[in-house]
């Protein structure tokens, strides 16, 4: 690995190269948003700011970060994220876990398999989700946006293919050793599936973090909401057709509402711990020795 | 179930109530019905009324209900109540018009959601599917027409007959009914409507007199003015900064709507792309398909072809048009009277020299130009057949127009929200209300009487708490407070928007669009088709991407693909 | 596991014995799997019940076990429209390009940024190529519009700067879809990258070290190690996203399609939008989705019968 060929420097150069030019194309729109965000409302709404703010300040920051609605939004998220997160991590362990077992080693393994795996593909649709969750009296609680989607089977089918390349023999041997399941899961699957793991917890943070319909359908009051669902409503493009019938107070709250820099600015705030979050998590990802270490 | 209504039946008293509890109790079968289906919470509310009604049905001698009933509805939080909710977090609940409810009427609102304005079709979409839904409704037309073809909906012809105040019913006339015939459904009245007054529709041209002034050109009288003030905005520079850098005419992609469409140039070349109209032998005819519509498209793509629209506008969201708006590039567009407020507002805060006037439509030929209307109300509050107590729905109705309308003997400014005073007093505002329903011609009356203020130096005008709000404004804005320059644009008393309406009010020139009622049968099944192919047509037509003789291969496929159909249903339906 | 000698003297009672045990030792491998049972026999299959609404005339007040059934009338109604056939192709054609490119392009950017050896600019490069994820389609359409305009977009002005003349992309038939597969792939390959970088850094590195020492060079050991560690993942992932054969990104359309390319841009979720939104038919929309749920399915399926005949890989 120390002798490299002039050939494998020049890839290398290229490749570098490349790498940073897709980084950089990637990044053009948050560097918009965030320079929109620092930008006056005037020099925004006249669609003048591309990648530098225009009349820096700095009042909607201030002002969301003063806004009631936008803070109590932050705390829903972030105790839904905490709860969502656990539950599907558990759920998604508790499943691959067992999945992970030849057909021998489990009873009832493929109907198992089966049973979850078609719910990947089949569902009632919104009114029969909508009704369970009113049924149960989960409406307008922070569990009505966890419990569905509480088993996330396509993270599990990720994770029981990462358990399934485990070497088998670790398992047997400490099961001769008089290990049950709970503690060869807990102490020798878990550790070793940190990156699947990290992945995982990622991909479930991000899902939670981001997803709005159901907090718009399933809260019955905007304090309620998580973040994303809040966004959604500032975000979305009004129905002007509406505006043709609105009174006089409505369109005067109107030419107050249609401030992009103050958008710009909320959104750029939603994505910011999510964003801060990932590096994190990176470093799981970036051990790879981890696999090598178990046979050493 | 049953034993409910037996009960509710021990407990009547007036003669009155009878044909109230033959209703409910009706409710109270079909509910049975799908017991099944009926969600927890709205069980749970149901037996909250029931449990309330059965104790007692009747109202005192002045009308309240005693002890208090509870009404279940729900809310779209408009702009300025969500904004009250960030100052007072229970405004919703308890606000001048629930207490008042309470107080004056013995009703207690009860909303089992509340979701921001934007999101309230979806939301309420859901809730009308998994049948969800609370004593009063408020429903936008297609919504409405659900509720009645699922049988959700409560005739209330003789209730509205019965408890409708006088007041309410002065309203209707000044409507002159059209808000109520849209919501009558086969003879009878399926629902309450939000009244607006369907002259706010009609649409105006607003221009930069800056630039007319700069290229020292008149307001149009004609469409051949306004395709040469198009040209001249495009080709002359009229902003003077010595760049190619503007176009004459804003469009948005979507063709028409009350911000740069073209509803307005069609209406100038007699041409009703979205209404239906008298053939002349009292047959209604679609306007989307007639010639005049031909010619009108050939002159869009004319100046499309000239470079008068945006290249780009096929992909131009009315936000994005805006945009250009407030850049200074476009002069000129089609719209409604709110433009001022969005987005003209915008463009004069970034250039207070922008000087946006409002004009009203042209005519392509002698012949007077005449902006179409539609209905005047686009919500309607439907009443749930399960609701115990249906006449309440009325009163709370009735409540409104008595406080709200400045022309109201029991008028209090209080309950609309004094201008000024929302950041202190969150809980008075008009939108708190659960239901509401305004004087069809305010906004006309308002302007009228600024006016009279200005132009005749009449003061009496400012006892009205409306027109006193506008006169301030419009002073202030004289004053050199340019933010308020939307007022003065929107009700002042030279070259406004209501400046526009009032001509055409005064020279009788609105058109009534002869359907107004909910899609026909064949306008829901083959709606999304027609519309689509029209869509396509028109922009492809506009860009030259195909000849404007499509048209007529358009208008074939039209009638064919169901426009026939559609046609049958409104002539039998109007 | 010890053998008692008295169980080995009845034969067939040894064997209940030892089924017995087995299963035993399997209870808590069971009781694992209780709770997601129940949940999903709760959120996902009591709600499945809904799918009659596809067979009927569906009325709220009545509910679905009370509301008209019409047999296949909503089908019949889907596909007796002009429009239908176009846009199941457009879907399908979209739908495969980007299961295509969202598939290759991740794998291939793992692998070079596999390759960076200087930690840092490697988790960098890695943060910044997901960021377009967390925007949502309304944001990006924005930004889009401008940077592909043909009047004063930055393409446009790199076109020029070539000497090519400018297109409007998007108003351009031909290319749209192009320009859908293209902005999607742009939005959504990073963070497809990670699930693949964590499977690359879980090869074994003694494989490596092994190819090292039989002298193999970089693309050696990228095709005899690296590629063949992350292949079930690969295939697994391959599989899954057969699923989205008819799904070509409704958020994204929606924001970016105009009546000039309904042509080759419109799609079956947007189309049905269209019928929805005039006038909430929720039996077509319902037709609609059990329709893409079957197609789904027989991909899926199909999918997984191949990757496992042919080349040994199980997906779950």
């Amino acid at each position: 690995m120390h002798h490299r060929s002039f050939g494998g420097k020049l890839f290398e150069g290229f490749n570098y190269v490349f790498l940073v030019a897709c980084a950089l194309l990637c990044i053009f729109p948050i560097i918009h948003v965030f320079a929109v965000s620092f930008s006056s409302s005037t020099a925004a709404a006249s669609g003048q700011v591309t990648l530098w703010p225009v009349g820096f300040n700095l009042s909607s920051y201030k002002y969301a970060l003063n806004n009631p609605q936008f803070l109590a939004s932050f705390l829903v998220t972030l105790k839904r994220v905490a709860l969502g997160v656990s539950v599907n991590m558990l759920l998604t362990i508790f499943a691959a876990y067992p999945l992970s077992k030849e057909r021998g080693d489990l009873f009832g393994r493929n109907v198992y398999s089966w049973y979850l795996f078609i719910t990947i593909i089949f569902s009632g649709g919104l009114i029969p989700w909508y009704m369970t969750v009113n049924q149960l009296g989960l409406m307008d609680s922070v569990w009505a946006l966890i419990l569905p989607g509480a088993l996330p089977v396509f993270n599990v089918l990720i994770l029981l293919n990462f358990f399934r390349q485990l070497p088998k023999e670790i398992g047997e041997s400490a099961f001769i050793d008089g290990a049950g399941h709970w503690s060869i899961l807990g102490r020798i699957y878990l550790p070793l599936s940190k990156p699947a793991l990290a992945t995982l917890v990622l991909f479930t943070c991000v899902g939670h973090w981001n997803s709005w319909f159901d907090g718009l359908i399933l809260m019955s009051s905007p304090h309620h909401y998580p973040l994303q669902s809040y966004l959604q409503t500032i975000i979305v493009n009004r129905d002007m057709s509406l505006f043709t019938t609105a009174s006089q107070e409505e369109l005067k709250a109107l030419s107050q509402v249609s401030d992009r820099t103050l958008k710009s600015a909320q959104i750029f705030i939603a994505a910011a711990p999510i964003l801060a979050v990932y590096p994190f998590l990176q470093k799981y990802f970036m051990k790879g020795i981890v696999m090598g270490s178990v046979k050493g | 179930m049953e034993k409910k209504a037996l009960s509710t039946k021990a407990s009547l008293i007036s003669v009155l109530a009878i044909a109230i509890l033959v209703l409910s109790a009706c409710g109270d079968n079909a509910a049975t019905n799908n017991a099944n289906d009926n969600s927890a919470k709205a069980s749970n509310t149901s037996n909250d009324n029931k449990g309330e009604a059965t104790v007692s049905n009747t109202e005192d001698a002045k009308g309240i209900y005693n002890p208090p009933i509870t009404v279940t509805s729900v809310m779209g939080l408009s702009d300025q109540v969500q904004k009250a909710v960030t100052i007072k977090p229970d405004v919703v609940d308890d606000n001048i018009w629930t207490r008042s409810y309470e107080k004056e009427l013995g009703i207690k609102v009860k909303y089992l959601w509340t979701v921001p304005g934007v999101q309230m079709e979806q939301k309420m979409n859901v809730a009308i599917s998994a049948n969800d839904l609370p004593d009063i409704i408020p429903a936008n037309p297609r919504q409405f027409k659900m509720l009645v073809d699922s049988g959700v909906a409560m005739d209330l012809t003789k209730l509205f007959d019965e408890n409708a105040s006088e007041f309410t019913k002065q309203m209707m006339d000044a409507d002159k009914q059209i808000g109520i015939d849209q919501a009558t459904v086969d003879g009878k009245l399926m629902g309450l409507p939000a009244v607006n007054g369907a002259i706010d529709g009609a649409s105006m041209i607003w221009i930069r007199a800056d630039w007319l002034k700069n290229l020292g050109l008149e307001p149009p009288k004609s469409i051949d003015d306004v395709m040469a003030i198009a040209e001249a905005f495009t080709k002359n520079d009229p902003d003077q900064n010595g760049a190619d850098d503007t176009y004459g005419l804003g469009l948005v992609k979507d063709l028409f709507g009350g911000f740069a469409g073209l509803d307005g140039f069609f209406e100038g070349n007699h041409a009703y792309a979205n209404g239906w109209i008298d053939d002349g032998s009292g047959n209604l005819v679609f306007g989307g398909i007639q010639p005049e519509v031909k010619s009108a498209l050939a002159k869009v793509a004319e100046m499309y072809k000239n470079g008068y629209i945006d290249k780009e506008f096929s992909v131009k969201d009315s936000a994005k048009v805006a945009e250009s708006v407030t850049a200074g590039k476009v002069g000129m567009q089609f719209g409604q009277h709110w433009n001022p407020f969005y987005p003209l507002q915008d463009s004069k805060n970034k250039d207070p020299k922008a000087d946006w006037q409002a004009f009203p439509i042209v005519s392509v030929d002698g012949e007077s130009a005449k902006p179409m209307i539609n209905g005047s109300a686009s919500t309607f509050y439907v009443v749930n057949k399960n609701m115990k107590n249906p006449e309440a729905a009325i009163k709370l109705y009735n409540y409104f127009y008595a406080k709200d309308p400045a022309l109201s003997p029991d008028f209090d400014p209080i309950y609309h929200g004094k201008n000024g005073e929302q950041e202190t007093k969150p809980d008075q505002n008009f939108s708190l209300a659960t239901m509401t329903s305004f004087y069809p011609q305010q906004n006309l009356f308002i302007h009228q009487n600024v006016n009279k203020y200005f132009n005749d130096k009449d003061q009496s005008v400012k006892e009205n708490y409306w027109v006193k709000d506008n006169v301030e404004q419009i002073e202030q804005y004289k004053a050199g407070d340019n933010k308020l320059w939307s007022a003065f644009a929107w009700s002042g008393p030279e070259n406004s928007a209501f400046n526009v309406i009032d001509f055409y009010e005064k020279g009788s020139l609105f058109l009534q669009n002869g359907y107004i009622k909910a899609d026909t049968e064949s306008a829901t099944q083959k709606g999304a088709t027609l519309s689509q192919m029209r869509a396509e047509t028109f922009t492809k037509i506009i860009m030259g991407k195909a000849p404007v003789d499509e048209f007529d291969a358009y208008v074939t496929k039209w009638k064919k693909l169901g426009g026939d159909d559609i046609t049958k249903e409104v002539n039998a339906a109007k | 596991m010890a053998i008692r000698p008295s169980a080995a003297r009845t034969g067939g009672s040894t064997k209940r014995a030892r089924a017995a045990a087995k299963l035993k030792q399997q209870l808590p491998m069971h009781l694992m799997l209780l709770p997601c049972i129940v949940l999903v026999a709760i959120f996902s299959y009591y709600p499945m019940a809904g799918i009659l609404i596809a067979f009927q005339n569906y009325n709220p007040t009545k509910g679905f076990f009370h509301s008209k059934f019409v047999g296949l009338e909503n089908f019949d109604y889907v596909y007796a429209m002009p429009e239908t056939m176009q846009v199941l192709w457009n879907t399908i054609f979209i739908a495969l390009l980007k299961i295509v490119f969202g598939l290759v392009v991740p794998v291939v950017f793992a692998i070079l940024l596999d390759m960076v050896r200087r930690s840092f600019v490697k988790r960098s490069i890695q943060t910044l190529i997901y960021i377009p994820h967390f925007l949502s389609w309304v944001i990006l359409s924005g930004i889009l519009i401008d940077i592909l305009s043909p009047t004063d977009g930055i393409i446009s002005f790199m076109l020029k700067g070539l000497g090519i003349e400018p297109v409007f992309f998007l108003a351009n038939e031909k290319l749209f879809p192009y320009i859908l597969v293209v902005t999607d792939v742009w939005k959504e390959f990073g963070y497809g990258t990670i699930i693949y970088l964590a499977a690359i850094t879980s090869i074994n590195t003694i494989l490596y070290e092994a190819a090292i020492m039989d002298g193999a060079s970089r693309f050696r050991q990228v095709l005899h190690v690296t590629i063949p560690g992350i292949m079930p993942i690969v295939v697994l992932m391959a599989t899954l996203s057969l699923g989205n054969v008819l799904n070509a990104g409704f958020e994204q359309v929606f924001n970016l399609y105009s009546p000039v390319v309904y042509k080759t841009g419109d799609i079956l979720d947007t189309f049905v939008y269209r019928i929805g939104l005039l006038n909430s038919q929720y039996g077509v929309a319902t037709a609609v989705g059990l329709f893409k749920s079957v197609v789904s399915f027989i991909f899926i399926v199909t999918g997984y019968k191949l990757a496992s005949k042919f080349a040994g890989y199980r997906i779950f």
